[in-house]
Parts: structure tokens; C-alpha cells; sequence
């Protein structure tokens, strides 16, 4: 049984912060959740939909999109169903029109709404802070500090929407989401409302006119009173100190402010910790500025505390001083050491003897350590369609990359993406380009991404003529956050059939008349396929088919097909012309020292046996190998 | 309170996290208190993945005290008493958390980055890396996990099984070796092997720091 499913009250399990949120949302009776997969929000769906097993009245999807999924949750509310839905900050924008009434109608049932935010976008195209969303939308936002409270707040978040007619907010940034740790177990609900029933409530549904008007000031009227609440929510705290310089944080900072002042050995500093930074608790916050000769903000990016406690502070006429982004920048993720090295320059206070000496160390050597960067996997679909295209397109060929693990391509040895800013970027402003200027455009988009917002793209193009060479990447996978199915999964990794779109089918309904479908690792006929679509007009559409290749391996080691296959370099035949070792960069084949010097060899550990580098190779010095395993073994 | 921070770096595909999560496990196990933060978003293969394991039991006195309470999962600066690097160079980049004190184990046989593949960055030799670590601990340990396991065991599978045994030969680990070794069991396929990778890594800790 997953650990994350026991009703064993104060139990210990390991948990990734995206677990505990989950479980927060079991506990407090959840019966509908949806979400669009995104790093590092991802694993949320992924825990929900195990635990149906256990919980079988539980409804968990993976939606279309983030706009599709908040409106799931919003009528699963209406229809007295608690409700949850995650995404990741990004996902926001796609979201942020049912968001935008959420509010006015607000919810029947309790609805929190999951955001994974990611501080110096290590895995987005960007780092908003969808904390100022609330100045407009009005949903309350909790921010939990670590595991045991990512829990205990969504749990609290669903009682709190309902109390307040309003979806809740919690907001739980990379390193909280992929924080692994203990976690205690709170008691399971008796009762959980898994089936409801729509009643109707045209003055708050129908937001339309005057009635909408109306809901706008009864929106607001729900932050005030949560706002007058606030202070026995028991979500914000003060832990008073005798200096007169006191912090304000939030979530991780909080946990990282904690931890500096210990470093620092400052245990008297007074702290003010918001559990809730929207609507903020303008008594408290005025109270805590008021007793002190200063006060240190500690927030990354824009600053959402220092802006909404200045407007208070200024009604209140309290003037105490403060400091926030003048020390901690408005870019890039704030750690522990950030907040350790700002708090040591605003209250003083040193670091430990040798504490440095490390990263002393590194600022030295730097110079001299080769950056790595992500590489597709062996045995990857993108790799090889990625290496067909760069040998088919001139130099004027306009790239126009996506949202997926093909955005790689960004990288050498391919560079075939222009550009990367949002989902559906590529074909969304290629087809633009196209219709301008007069060089060849090829869009590059997976499967998933395509279902999620391109398919009103390549509608639009096909209707308005566009010249545009469209690669749908049909990996059959949601591959980069974690393998969810996407709309082309025919096949479970335990076999377990699946209705699929027809791919094909489907973009010949929209109108394009040239479709062409392509095994991603047969790359020569790619190749050919790709220069007939480069030299022609209209909309074309490749579907280019290869299986993620994590998903196949994992598929052959429960379905083994009793054959083993083995593919080998041979370095007599090999002249080291590259292409296999560098264009290709198939991570399977390395560099060796041999007799008479360097020699490639393949990785049996490591290659997946696509054969691509066998068919790219021009001496013939890859083989690939293939024998029926004997009955004896 | 009393903490052990360990960090543990390497390349996507290399076995990180699961090696983070036998260390955490083996602490729920233990009934010790156990967090860290995972870089993994982006993990495609080659690129760093790192994961931060820290244990911590509080003093009675501090159960209550609200400054101990929220426990982050980021080990600061010069704060990790345990390096385990599956990559030399990933050795090297973790840097910035080792102090004099700490002891680093490190993958001895490099692995190839994208820019060194096409020619445009050259890899520092080993004992170039080995010397920038010792400027700040003299506590070291270079080996060949992936060769001792291919030796073994004849391939890669027990490189992990074999770094914990090392760790808790050189380490001061505030989970026991049965925790660690339960944990393996409950986890991975293959004990027997990886009960002789465990006593091997005890095994390869007996040779000096070098």
C-alpha cells in the first residue's frame, strides 16, 4: 500500500513536497482533482492518480490544458465536490480567465488551486511570481514554508474556501515541490463527498451584467472579511525577539531566514512569518513595523510583501524603514546562503570560519570546469529527428522551437529552435513569420503540446494559408515531466491498450492536404521527406513517430520479447569521421583510449538498440546484432 | 541540535535520486528527522542532478521553540559533512558546500560533456580535480565505483549499493548500517549482490584518502 494512502495518524512517511500537498488534499476529503503536468508541479497529478487504488471514489485527471483543468475543478466545486487543481506558474496565464471569475462566482464546495513556482526558472521559460495574480483575481494565497506545512495548509485551504466563498491558493515554489522529507500523517476524513450534484444559482453562475457587478462586490466584500479574520487563522505568526530590526518572510524564505539567523547565531532577531500573503493582515503587519528601528523583507523576485505592507504601513502612518529588494534582487531563485549573506550585511552577525573556503575554491577553478548541459537520451525519437533535420534545412531556414524535451534542440550540435518563450510559441508566431518574410519555416511541437494549444494554431494557418512546415514530434508520452499519457498513448507501459487520437486523421480533418507520417529513427527517408516539405507551399505536416525511449525500455523489461540485440562499432572499419560521435551526440557512444589512440565505442549499458548511428554511418563500421534468447536461460 | 547534511551530485540517468531516497528512507526507518531538496527538473541525461540529504534530531529543549521548527531542505554554504559525487567534475562543482571537514567521495572515471564531445571545452584531468577538492578538505576519497562494480558484479547496477557502504564507512551517519541495508532490500532487486556490494564499499573505505 503507498504510504501516502495509511490511515495511521502521526505516522512518519517519506514525502516529496508535491505528496504532502496531495495528502493534504485527502485528508481535508478531496474528490476531484485535475491538472496539465509541469515542472516541478507535476508529481501532484502523478501521486493523485495512484491513489485511486485506495481511494476509489477519487476522480483524478490529466486535462488538456491548465485552462481546461481549472475549470474542471470549478464546476466540480459547483456540483459540492471538493476540488483541486495544479499546475505550474506558467500554467497560470493559460488559466487566468476562469481564475478571473472564480472569485466572483465562487465555489459551493472547498477548491484550492496548486501553483508550482520555479525562482530562477530551472525548468520553465520563466519565473512570475503568480502571487500578484490575487491583486486582480482576489484568490486568497497560503504559502507553506516546508513539507509538514504544505500539508497542513492544503488541508486547511479547502475549509477556508468554503468558509470564504472563495478558491484557495497555495503556492509552493521548486525547492518545496521537490523537497523530500518526513512527513507526519494527519487522520483521514469519515466521510468523503465523491459524488455531488449541480444546483442552480443564476444570480452567481450566470455572471453576466449587473449580475456580474454584483458578484464583483461580493468578491470583494469575501477578501475583506478574510481579511478582518486573519488574525485567528493561525496562518500568520510573529516570534518575538529583542532586537529592534525585525524580518518579514514567507514560505521557503522563512525556513531559509530560520536557518541564516542560526548560521549567524542572531537568536534574538523578532520575525514576522505570513502564512497567508494574500489578502495580507494589514493589524499585524502595521503592529510588527511599529515596534521596530527597521525592518528586513526577505523575498525573491518582485517583492509581494514589501509592496502590499508599504501600502498598509503608509494608511497606518507607521514610517518604520524598510529594506527588501535593495538587498535581495528582483532575478533569479534566493537561497540560503543569499539570505545568510544579506542578513549578515543588514544586522550583522558572521559566518563560521571556513564556511566559505569552499566556494572560495570554486570561484578559482571555474574557469576550468566544462559546462554540461541536459543531452537527449540514447536511444531518444527527437535526437534522430533533430539530426535529419539539420541535415535537410539551409542556412535560412527559420526554426521555430516548443515546449517539451525537444527544446533541447536550443542546444548544440542541433540548434534547430529559434526560439522558446511559452507553450505553443513555435508554430504560434512561425506561421507569422511565414506569412512576412520569405524564408522556410519549420515549427517543431510534441504531441502533448500540440493537444494543449497548437491545435488553434495550425487551424489559423491552414486558414489563413500560411507557408509552414509543421513537425508534430509524436513521442506518444507527456515525456519531460514524468511520462503522464498524452492524447497518442496507445499502448500502457504494461501493454494495457489505450485509445488514441489518430493523429493523422485528425490534421487532415483541419484542412491540411499535406500530411505525411515518419519513423523518427529511419532518418535517410526523414531526411528525403523533409526536403520534399521544405521545397513545397502551404501548410505541411509531418507526423514524425518514435517512441519516448525510457517508455519502451520500460515496457521491454515487463514485457520482454525474448530477443536480445546488440549494436557494435567496429574501430578497424571506423575512419573517426564524427558524425555518429559528435552530429549525432549520442551519449551511448564514447571516446576511449585505445592501442593506437583514441577509438569510439558504444556502451552496451546505455545503448537502446534504435539503430540510428548504424544507418547515419558512412564506413559501415556500426552493426547491429539480433538472436533469439535460448529457452535454457 | 544535531545535523548531517549530505550532498549528493552526479549526471541525469546516473541513479541521484534513488540514492537520496535509500539515505532518507533508511532514516524513517531509524526514526530520524530527514529533508533535502532534489535539482531534477530538467534531468534529461547528462545534465546535473543533485540531491540534498539532511538529518537532524532536535535537543528536548528545542521541541518547542519556533525558530527550530520549519526545517529547509537546501544545505548552506560549507555546511555539508558528506559529499558523494557519481562524476568527478560533479565532485568539483560542489565546492561551494564542502569545508574543511567534510568528506567527499568521489567517482573516479569522468563522463564525457557535450562541449568536451564537440571539442569546444577540455576535461581537467582527475588529479587536477582531486587537488582543487583538497584545498579545502584534505578528506578525499577518489574511487573507482563504477570499475569495482563491473569487476564484481559485471555491470554498473551495484555502483550505488557500493557508494553507501562506503558513506557509512567514512561518514558519520546518524542512520545504522541495518537501516541502510533493510532499506536496500525493501527497494532494489538482487540483495545477495547487493549485500557484498555494501561490505565491498565498507571494504574500499579501508584504503587511505588519496
Amino acid at each position: 500500500m503507498n504510504p501516502l494512502a495509511s490511515p495511521e495518524t502521526g505516522r512518519a512517511v517519506l514525502a516529496m513536497g508535491n505528496e504532502a500537498l496531495a495528502r493534504g488534499g485527502i485528508e481535508a476529503g478531496l474528490g476531484y482533482f485535475s491538472t496539465y503536468p509541469g515542472t516541478p508541479a507535476s508529481e501532484v497529478g502523478t501521486v493523485l492518480q495512484g491513489l485511486r487504488e485506495e481511494f476509489p471514489g477519487l476522480y483524478a485527471e490529466i486535462s488538456t490544458n491548465e485552462h481546461v483543468a481549472a475549470l474542471g475543478a470549478l464546476g466540480a466545486s459547483w456540483a459540492g465536490v471538493r476540488s483541486m487543481v495544479a499546475m505550474k506558474h506558467v500554467g497560470m496565464n493559460v488559466a487566468a480567465e476562469p481564475f478571473h471569475f472564480a472569485g466572483y462566482t465562487g465555489v459551493r464546495a472547498g477548491m484550492v488551486v496548486v501553483l508550482g513556482s520555479d525562482p530562477g526558472a530551472t525548468s520553465s521559460t520563466g519565473e512570475q511570481d503568480d502571487r500578484w495574480y490575487s491583486l486582480h483575481t482576489h484568490l486568497p494565497v497560503l504559502e507553506p514554508a516546508d513539507i509538514q506545512e504544505a500539508k497542513e495548509m492544503t488541508r486547511q485551504a479547502f475549509e477556508l474556501s468554503e468558509a470564504y466563498d472563495l478558491p484557495f491558493v497555495v503556492n509552493a515554489p521548486s525547492k518545496l515541490c521537490h523537497n523530500i522529507g518526513t512527513l507526519r500523517l494527519g487522520p483521514l476524513p469519515e466521510r468523503v463527498a465523491y459524488r455531488g450534484r449541480f444546483e442552480r444559482n443564476p444570480e452567481r453562475y450566470l455572471n453576466l451584467f449587473d449580475f456580474a457587478v454584483k458578484n464583483h462586490g461580493r468578491c470583494l466584500a469575501n477578501v475583506e472579511r478574510l481579511r478582518a479574520d486573519a488574525g485567528r487563522l493561525g496562518l500568520n505568526r510573529v516570534i518575538p525577539g529583542r532586537r529592534r530590526v525585525g524580518i518579514v518572510c514567507s514560505g521557503l524564505l522563512f525556513a531559509y531566514a530560520m536557518e541564516a539567523l542560526e548560521i549567524l547565531g542572531l537568536d534574538d532577531v523578532p520575525v514576522l512569518k505570513v502564512g497567508m500573503s494574500y489578502p495580507l493582515d494589514p493589524r499585524l503587519v502595521t503592529r510588527f513595523l511599529e515596534g521596530l528601528d527597521r525592518a528586513v523583507f526577505v523575498e525573491e523576485l518582485e517583492g509581494f510583501l514589501e509592496f502590499q505592507a508599504k501600502r498598509w504601513a503608509y494608511d497606518a502612518g507607521v514610517r518604520t524603514p524598510i529594506v527588501g529588494k535593495e538587498l535581495f534582487p528582483a532575478t533569479g531563485e534566493v537561497d540560503v546562503d543569499r539570505v545568510t549573506d544579506a542578513l549578515a550585511e543588514a544586522l550583522g552577525g558572521r559566518l563560521p570560519k571556513g564556511r566559505s573556503r569552499g566556494a572560495e575554491a570554486l570561484e578559482r577553478h571555474r574557469a576550468e570546469m566544462p559546462p554540461r548541459q541536459g543531452a537527449f537520451c540514447p536511444g531518444c525519437p527527437h535526437r534522430a529527428t533533430n539530426f535529419a533535420l539539420r541535415r535537410a534545412a539551409g542556412p535560412d531556414t527559420v526554426f521555430a522551437g516548443d515546449i517539451g524535451c525537444y527544446t533541447l534542440s536550443v542546444l548544440p550540435p542541433f540548434r534547430v529552435s529559434d526560439w522558446v518563450t511559452c507553450m505553443n510559441c513555435g508554430a504560434g508566431s512561425g506561421q507569422a513569420i511565414a506569412q512576412v518574410s520569405d524564408d522556410p519555416v519549420v515549427a517543431l511541437v510534441g504531441d502533448s503540446t500540440f493537444f494543449h494549444s497548437g491545435v488553434p494554431t495550425l487551424l489559423n494557418a491552414v486558414q489563413n494559408g500560411a507557408d509552414l512546415v509543421l513537425l508534430i514530434l509524436d513521442n506518444r508520452w507527456v515525456a519531460m515531466t514524468g511520462h503522464q499519457p498524452s492524447p497518442t498513448t496507445d499502448r500502457l507501459v504494461d501493454g494495457t491498450p489505450r485509445k488514441a487520437v489518430d493523429l493523422v486523421g485528425f490534421v487532415r480533418s483541419l484542412g491540411v492536404e499535406w500530411v505525411r507520417r515518419a519513423d523518427a529513427f529511419r532518418v535517410r527517408p526523414l531526411e528525403v521527406l523533409l526536403r520534399e516539405a521544405l521545397a513545397g507551399s502551404g501548410v505541411r505536416v509531418i507526423v514524425v513517430e518514435g517512441e519516448c525511449a525510457l517508455q519502451s525500455e520500460r515496457r521491454g523489461k515487463t514485457l520482454p520479447s525474448g530477443e536480445e540485440e546488440w549494436v557494435d562499432l567496429d574501430p578497424e572499419r571506423c575512419q573517426r569521421c564524427h558524425r555518429c560521435y559528435r552530429d549525432l551526440a549520442c551519449p551511448a557512444i564514447r571516446e576511449e583510449e585505445g592501442a593506437e589512440g583514441p577509438v569510439y565505442v558504444i556502451d552496451p549499458g546505455l545503448c537502446q538498440r534504435c539503430g540510428v548511428c548504424e544507418e547515419i554511418c558512412p564506413n559501415s563500421a556500426i552493426t547491429r546484432t539480433r538472436v533469439r534468447r535460448g529457452r535454457a536461460a | 541540535m544535531r545535523r548531517y547534511d549530505i550532498l549528493i551530485a552526479g549526471i541525469g540517468g546516473q541513479g541521484v535520486i534513488t540514492l537520496g531516497t535509500l539515505l532518507k528512507l533508511a532514516a524513517i526507518r531509524a526514526g530520524v528527522e530527514v529533508t533535502g531538496a532534489e535539482r531534477r527538473g530538467g534531468a534529461q541525461r547528462e545534465g546535473r542532478v543533485t540531491s540534498h540529504v539532511r538529518y537532524r534530531t532536535l535537543e528536548p529543549e528545542e521541541a518547542e521553540n519556533p525558530r527550530r521548527q520549519a526545517f529547509s531542505g537546501l544545505i548552506p554554504r560549507g555546511g555539508a559533512h558528506m559529499v558523494i559525487a557519481l562524476e568527478p567534475l560533479e565532485a568539483a562543482r560542489s565546492l561551494p558546500l564542502m569545508n574543511p571537514d567534510t568528506v567527499v567521495i568521489s567517482e573516479v572515471a569522468p563522463r564525457t560533456p557535450t562541449a568536451v564531445r564537440l571539442g569546444t571545452a577540455e576535461y581537467p584531468p582527475v588529479e587536477r580535480i582531486r587537488d582543487w577538492i583538497a584545498e579545502v578538505t584534505p578528506r578525499v576519497c577518489l574511487v573507482g565505483l563504477e570499475a569495482a562494480s563491473r569487476e564484481r558484479f559485471g555491470s554498473l547496477r551495484q555502483v550505488n549499493v557500493i557508494a553507501l557502504g562506503l558513506a557509512s564507512a567514512l561518514g558519520r551517519l546518524p542512520v545504522p548500517d541495518e537501516a541502510l541495508l533493510e532499506t536496500v532490500r525493501e527497494r532494489l532487486p538482487g540483495f545477495d549482490a547487493n549485500r557484498e556490494a555494501f561490505a565491498l564499499g565498507r571494504e574500499l573505505a579501508g584504503k587511505p584518502f588519496y
